[in-house]
């Protein structure tokens, strides 16, 4: 009898010595495993960071709404309650829209934040030259440009630069970060992507000069105006942009020689919702209530033969009314999944920074009032001004403020530049029940119910 | 030589007293003259008497008792002692990797026989154990044909694992229970209590159903015939409006909300077609089974092919089971003994498209709510839509989509045992389920809106499982002393699965008549994947016995998986029980009335790890994240979850407190069961912060429980040479509570427009009904007043509350059996009692927001300012929400009791000449749910549109109607 036993049981453990019974390893799906391998698996996940920005929750639909309806460009139009909030400055905690933009920006942060963590341990030799560098830069570019949205949207918001891998409290419960720490973040990042980014890159991609212009936003946000006119200046020196000659050609065409960086539409699953969000029927696929219509205020602010009228602004027969407003700068609608990019950063936006912070280094200054002209010149508003036209500092800021206000109309921005130059309360206030704690937006209560860390922006408790 | 009545001159009278081996007088026994039908039965003193040829042989026979032969010779008094058959303490019961003596069985089980099986129109196994086993659960979710049913083991264990049992064919695990034949089944045992399961670890949390299939016995050839063949239809169908009536109430709704009238004339409409009349039909369902038994002390075998098909009532649904089965065993040498158990099946299916409303193509809403105005088909061969809002009638959603599959199945496994000397013996198994499954689905270009949209439309998807098991235990049996009997098992068992799995799927065929994907101009899916995994365990157990008085049991159980995080790859399972045979102890021994009491207590753990994927623990990466570069667009991958290296299985701890009683020999016999199931560890969905990047991660933090009392009666109610009667009661009720779900409020059940239905809360039990509550409608506007919960003079989400339970109070099944001379009758009743169905289909039929056709009941809707009625005003558009709110409105009680199984059949034998080839006969008729009582207004309160789904339970939302069947049937064996 002894002797079986030790046979069973020297089977039992032959068989159960191999440990490898329970390895079983995946073969149809990405673990963090077998990932960050080769260069196409760091290509893949930089891809997935810049796919972050399509979605409708950020530069697919909702910047708009954030520059362009919060401030005095657009009502908030169409049917829904979360962009009517927006408009109107009543923004709820509980707001369909923040919530999702929220979720979506931090959602575009991680994905940078995994690139960056993982590339960086990756070897260098499995990339083609520069390659590993310009991922990181790239993903840098994005991150920044997220934290970018984020803090001007939001404030205080947590700062998380690394990869979250376990779901200890201080892993993922990280609470608000201080406003100048975001900055300093976004600028290590973008001055990080100035170096390491080339001047051209793949239609689509990150590039030096946009890294340079986003930089340029953010000093001149924070008023450095000297580093902001040296990082124009940096960009107009690349000798890579100029402004297209027909201000029209910008909405029928995409990827033009004054994009310094716009997200890319294709159509189909890679498709753009905004023109039959925007358009009206049968410009649009559907015939619905159309979101973000111009304000009165906005259509008055075009001067007379100024051809950005007509390249912005349609008027149309529909649900509003007759010969009613609707946003003409998203184009070619196709079923809620249009080809039809949307610009982040433009060259005429990058000159007028640049005659921005020249005239708050010092006034009077040549070089802004000729960059004002250029724009204008090429809006067809054909007679230059003068510095009698603007015989004060005041004078040529307003000026140039009211130009970025029609070049860059429902682009996103408007509302970004009157925080920045302090100026959103006059201008609003009267219309809405603005105040300084409606400068920013809430934090999304659902997320604050998950984050015992996490506090409300003053105003909203 | 068959003695006649007449010859009076040769018998002599011959009297007697029967008794039991404890010297009991037996009543009731039938005493026959052999070959004869001449014969008496004992008095209540167990005395007989009776004239009987001198020499003759008489046959004493009582149920549960093994017959006596005796001849008389030349006696006249001849008193009997009759032994129990096997006496029902000695009855062997199957348990997981073994058996035991019930006298020694301390575990909580339900046992199903082939007797429960046989000549039933029944295709699937769990219908048979349906009504038959306390504490087991077995819902039908629709009459589909193939309809996969629902088998829980005391309630719902689990909130996003798997809540089925696992089954267990000789032997086997299962990953699907699909394709096996009830026909060849011997003998079902439900494990049901941890102390019984954790045997099986990490997969037995929600019991074990054991399934013996038939074997052959010596020297006792048999081959035998059974087949049925029979009808179902549609247990009811429901009144809705015809022509006129159709077109007044879509008039009404549009007056009622300011806008024209759809139909001008009412009082001219051309078509008038019941739409219920068009779909359902009579279905056909047909059995047939051919085996062959037999064998020699050496060899035995048991061989089957079976055709099972049922066309169902609503065309082209069908199901079809084609199976073969060979058992066998063979005593190679004295002490080694190998064998087989081998099937081989194909179920065929064709589904239609129910459970969802006309505007998603479900069929059965769509024969409700389709306009009576419009005729099945027009002149042109096309099929006309709803004229007013484009959407399918339903005989176009039947004609115009083909949905097959197939699965094919091998299950089966090999074995080899040897014993060994002192009482060891070791046994090893390797087993083997392969599942080949197969669906094609073709929208054909011409039929529906969708079809033409689509310009056609196919998908072909096909999965690829095989699953090897392989189990070495080794056993030790030995009594000493004749007091003390150890029955030990140990052994180390290994399981692993291969897994394929590709779908294809294309649009823009040019013509019908290429209905496969290769057909379609643009492909839009291509896609396949592969995964796996593997079990690694040790188990062992011990049964100890003193003196047939006293058991113990003890077992553990270590179960190692490929899908457990790294720190969790080993879960251990150990269980106990105790059992206290009291009526051997001396002081009842000779209590006459009392067979047998036993106490039992079991405490166990086991666990369910199906909520877990391959490699959920995992960091996982996502891909199609993609971005065009170039103008072209690249492929992007993006992190997707965050690894847990902790992730397991979900613990399920059970105590059980059992009693089992017998009465005058076994006449009245009763068990029953209390249990308290906790699950803790369960898999919940932890939200997390979005600045992670993440929005939720599955993680072991949830607990839940059951609680319930089980009842089992048999009783043999009258015993006589030509007439037996015996019931069968079981009775269960289970509450459920989720206890631990991180405060979370998980809503589920959508129907339509309305949104969820249900809510999962800690402190409620799971999946219950989320709604607002209806005070009836308001006799001055003829809208819904919907109660103000929280009082702010507005009706809004925050007055949603909870409406209602899906879970019964109690539920219960009664067989009862009859045979007199030959005929036998047998009827199960079977109900439940208190739970609550949400009747979403009333939505449909009753909204009046649209031009859809609706019930009869709508015709006493409210018209004129002070009307009292319960059926609001038609509204276009329902601006008043009458019916775009889940309310108390539509929750209906779902109580029923159902006339489950009726089988009546005659044994042709007697009839038979005794040198025919026939050795038995029998004709039946069998009929299955025959009556349900229900107040539900709907086609039948057994109903679960989203099947086994644990957070949505006990919705009908235009579910395929639950049929009756009726067959005739004919056995015969030769």
């Amino acid at each position: 009898m002894k002797k079986y036993l030790i046979i069973i049981l020297a089977a039992a453990t032959a068989l159960t010595g191999c440990k490898k019974f329970l390895d079983i390893k995946p073969e149809s799906e990405i673990t963090g495993a077998n990932f960050y391998q080769v260069a196409s698996d760091a290509e893949s996940g930089l891809i997935g960071c810049y796919d972050a920005l399509q979605p409708d929750a950020y530069y697919g639909f909702d910047i708009e709404t954030y520059g362009d309806v919060t401030s005095d460009n657009a009502y908030a139009g169409g049917d829904n309650p979360a962009n009517i909030q927006m408009d109107e400055f009543k923004t709820d905690p509980n707001n369909a829209n923040i919530s999702r933009d929220w979720n979506q920006m931090y959602q575009a942060v991680a994905r940078c934040n995994d690139v960056i963590d993982n590339v960086s341990t990756m070897d260098n030799k499995v990339f083609q030259g520069n390659r590993k560098k310009e991922i990181i830069a790239e993903a840098k570019f994005l991150r920044a440009l997220d934290y970018f949205n984020l803090v001007r949207i939001w404030g205080r918001v947590p700062l998380i630069v690394n990869q979250i891998k376990d779901t200890k409290p201080e892993s993922i419960n990280k609470g608000n970060s201080e406003i100048s720490d975001i900055y300093a973040q976004i600028t290590k990042d973008l001055t990080d992507a100035v170096t390491d980014l080339p001047k051209d890159n793949e239609t689509g991609r990150a590039t030096k000069g946009a890294a340079e212009g986003i930089l340029a936003k953010v000093n001149l946000t924070n008023k450095n105006w000297q580093q902001a006119a040296d990082l124009c200046g940096q960009v107009m020196g690349l000798n890579k942009y100029s402004l297209v000659g027909n201000y029209d050609a910008l909405w029928s065409g995409k990827n033009t020689s004054e994009s310094l960086f716009e997200v890319q539409f294709t159509g189909g699953n890679e498709g753009n919702v905004m023109p039959d969000l925007f358009l009206p029927f049968p410009l649009a696929t559907y015939e619905f209530l159309k979101f973000s219509t111009p304000t009165e205020d906005m259509i008055a602010a075009y001067e007379p033969n100024d051809q950005r009228k007509a390249a912005s602004i349609i008027f149309a027969d529909q649900y509003y009314g007759k010969n009613f407003p609707h946003v003409y700068k998203y184009r070619n609608a196709a079923g809620f999944a249009a080809p039809t990019n949307v610009p982040v950063l433009r060259y005429a936006d990058v000159l007028l920074m640049r005659a921005e912070a020249l005239n708050e280094i010092s006034y009077p200054n040549l070089e802004a009032l000729s960059i004002l002209n250029q724009i204008r010149t090429r809006a067809g508003l054909l007679v230059s001004k003068t510095l009698l036209d603007y015989p004060t500092q005041e004078s040529l800021r307003v000026a140039i403020a009211k130009e970025r206000r029609v070049e860059l109309a429902f682009e996103g921005h408007r509302w970004f530049d009157l925080l920045r130059t302090g100026k959103a309360i006059s201008t609003l206030q009267g219309k809405y029940p603005i105040n300084n704690d409606r400068l920013l937006f809430p934090i999304p209560q659902n997320q604050i119910d998950k984050n015992p860390n996490l506090k409300q922006n003053p105003g909203y408790n | 030589m068959a003695i006649s009545y007449g010859h009076a001159q040769t018998n002599a009278r011959i009297s007697g007293v029967v008794k039991d081996e404890k010297g009991l007088p037996l009543p009731g026994v039938t005493i026959l003259i052999k070959n004869s039908q001449i014969g008496t039965t004992s008095n209540v003193n167990g005395e007989y008497s009776l004239n009987a040829p001198k020499n003759s042989t008489l046959v004493f026979s009582f149920l549960g008792f093994s017959s006596q032969e005796i001849n008389i010779g030349e006696k006249t008094t001849l008193n009997v002692t009759l032994k129990e058959d096997i006496s029902k303490l000695d009855e062997v019961v199957v348990i997981g990797y073994g058996s035991v003596k019930r006298k020694n069985l301390n575990y909580a089980t339900s046992e199903v026989s082939a007797k429960s099986i046989e000549d039933r129109p029944i295709t699937s196994l769990q219908q048979a154990i349906q009504g038959r086993a306390a504490g087991v659960t077995v819902i039908q979710p629709s009459g589909k044909p193939g309809a996969g049913l629902n088998l829980r083991v005391r309630g719902y264990g689990s909130l996003n694992g798997s809540n089925d049992p696992l089954y267990v064919v000789d032997g086997v695990q299962l990953l699907s229970n699909d394709g096996i034949n009830p026909n060849d089944i011997e003998n079902i045992t439900i494990l049901k209590d941890a102390s019984a399961t954790a045997i099986y670890g990490a997969n037995g949390a929600n019991g074990v159903v054991l399934i013996t299939t038939k074997s052959g016995s010596a020297n006792k050839t048999q081959i035998s015939v059974e087949s049925y063949y029979g009808f179902q239809n549609v247990t009811k169908k429901l009144d809705v409006l015809n022509a006129k009536q159709f077109a007044t109430l879509i008039n009404e709704e549009r007056t009622n909300v300011g806008q024209a009238p759809f139909i001008t004339d009412v009082s001219n409409l051309p078509y008038n077609t019941n739409w219920q009349d068009e779909i359902y039909r009579r279905g056909a369902q047909q059995n047939y089974q051919l085996s062959a038994t037999g064998g020699s002390e050496k060899y035995k075998y048991y061989l089957s092919g079976g055709w099972n098909a049922e066309d169902g009532t609503l065309a082209p649904a069908s199901f079809g089971r084609y199976s073969i089965r060979f058992n066998q065993s063979a005593n190679l040498y004295p002490k080694l003994k190998v064998g087989s158990n081998f099937a081989i099946s194909r179920v065929n299916s064709v589904d239609v498209a129910d459970n969802n409303r006309v505007n998603q193509a479900g069929v059965v809403l769509s024969a409700l709510s389709t306009p009576p105005t419009i005729p099945v088909q027009n002149a042109d061969g096309t099929y006309p839509q709803n004229p007013y809002q484009a959407l399918e009638n339903p005989v176009a959603i039947t004609r115009g989509a083909d949905n097959t599959s197939f699965t094919n199945k091998i299950l089966g496994n090999v074995y080899a045992e040897y014993q060994l000397p002192a009482d060891l013996k070791i046994r090893s198994t390797f087993g083997v389920e392969a599942n080949d499954n197969r669906s094609d689905s073709f929208i054909d270009p011409f039929t529906t809106g969708n079809g033409r949209a689509l310009k056609g439309f196919a998908s072909a998807g096909s999965n690829n499982e095989v699953i090897w098991q392989n189990e070495n235990i080794l056993s030790y049996n030995h009594t000493f002393n004749k007091k003390h009997s150890l029955d030990a098992i140990g052994g180390v068992t290994f399981r692993k699965s291969n897994y394929t799995g590709t779908f294809l799927s294309g649009k823009n065929f040019a013509n019908g008549s290429i209905k496969t994907v290769n057909g379609a101009s643009q492909k839009i899916d291509a896609s396949s994947n592969n995964s796996g995994w593997a079990y690694l365990s040790y188990l062992a157990r011990v049964i100890y016995t003193y003196n047939d008085k006293y058991t113990v049991t003890g077992s553990f159980r270590a179960d190692g998986s490929s899908r457990f995080g790294p720190n969790q790859k080993y879960g251990y399972f150990p269980a106990a029980s105790v059992g206290w045979l009291i009526s051997e102890e001396d002081f009842l021994k000779n209590v006459s009335w009392l067979s047998s009491l036993k106490l039992r207590y079991g405490i166990g753990s086991n666990g369910n790890s199906t909520g877990i994927g391959d490699f959920s623990y995992l960091a996982r990466y996502g891909v199609g994240y993609n971005y065009p570069i170039n103008g072209n667009t690249q492929p992007g991958s993006i992190s997707t979850s965050i690894a847990n290296n902790d992730l397991k299985w979900e613990v399920n701890t059970t105590n059980n407190l059992g009693l089992d009683i017998s009465l005058f020999n076994n006449r009245i016999s009763l068990s029953a069961d209390a249990y308290y199931r906790k699950t803790t560890d369960a898999l919940v969905n932890r939200p997390l912060p979005s600045q992670t990047g993440y929005g939720s991660i599955t993680q072991n933090v949830g607990s839940l429980e059951n609680k319930g009392l089980e009842f089992s009666l048999n009783t043999i109610n009258y015993s006589h040479k030509n007439f037996t009667w015996q019931t069968d009661v079981e009775f269960s009720l289970n509450r459920n509570k989720v206890l631990n779900i991180l405060g979370q409020s998980i809503m589920a059940g959508g129907v339509g427009d309305n949104g969820n239905s249900t809510i999962t809360e800690e402190g409620q039990p799971i999946s219950s009904f989320y709604g607002y509550i209806s005070d009836g409608v308001d006799p001055a506007t003829g809208n819904i007043k919907y109660r103000d919960l929280n009082k702010d003079n507005k009706i809004t989400d925050a007055d949603r509350t909870i409406i209602g339970n899906p879970n019964p109070k109690f539920q219960g099944g009664i067989t009862n059996r009859f045979s007199a001379f030959g005929f036998d009758l047998s009827f199960l009743f079977q109900g439940v009692y208190g739970n609550d169905v949400y009747n979403a289909s009333r939505i449909e039929t009753e909204g009046m927001s649209g031009p859809k056709n609706a019930s009869t009941a709508v015709l006493n809707r409210w018209t004129t300012p002070g009307q009292i009625t319960d059926i609001p005003r038609a509204a276009f558009g329902d601006p008043n929400q009458n019916s775009l709110r889940n309310s108390t409105r539509f929750l209906e009680d779902g109580s029923f009791l159902k006339l489950r199984d009726l089988t009546f059949g005659y044994n042709l034998t007697s009839v038979l000449k005794k040198q025919s080839v026939l050795k038995s006969a029998r004709i039946y008729i069998s009929g299955r749910n025959l009556l349900t009582i229900s107040n539900y207004k709907g086609y039948d309160p057994e109903v679960s549109r989203e099947g086994a789904n644990p957070f949505a339970l006990g919705i009908d939302y235009g579910t395929y109607p639950q049929v009756r069947t009726l067959v005739f049937g004919l056995n015969a064996k030769f």
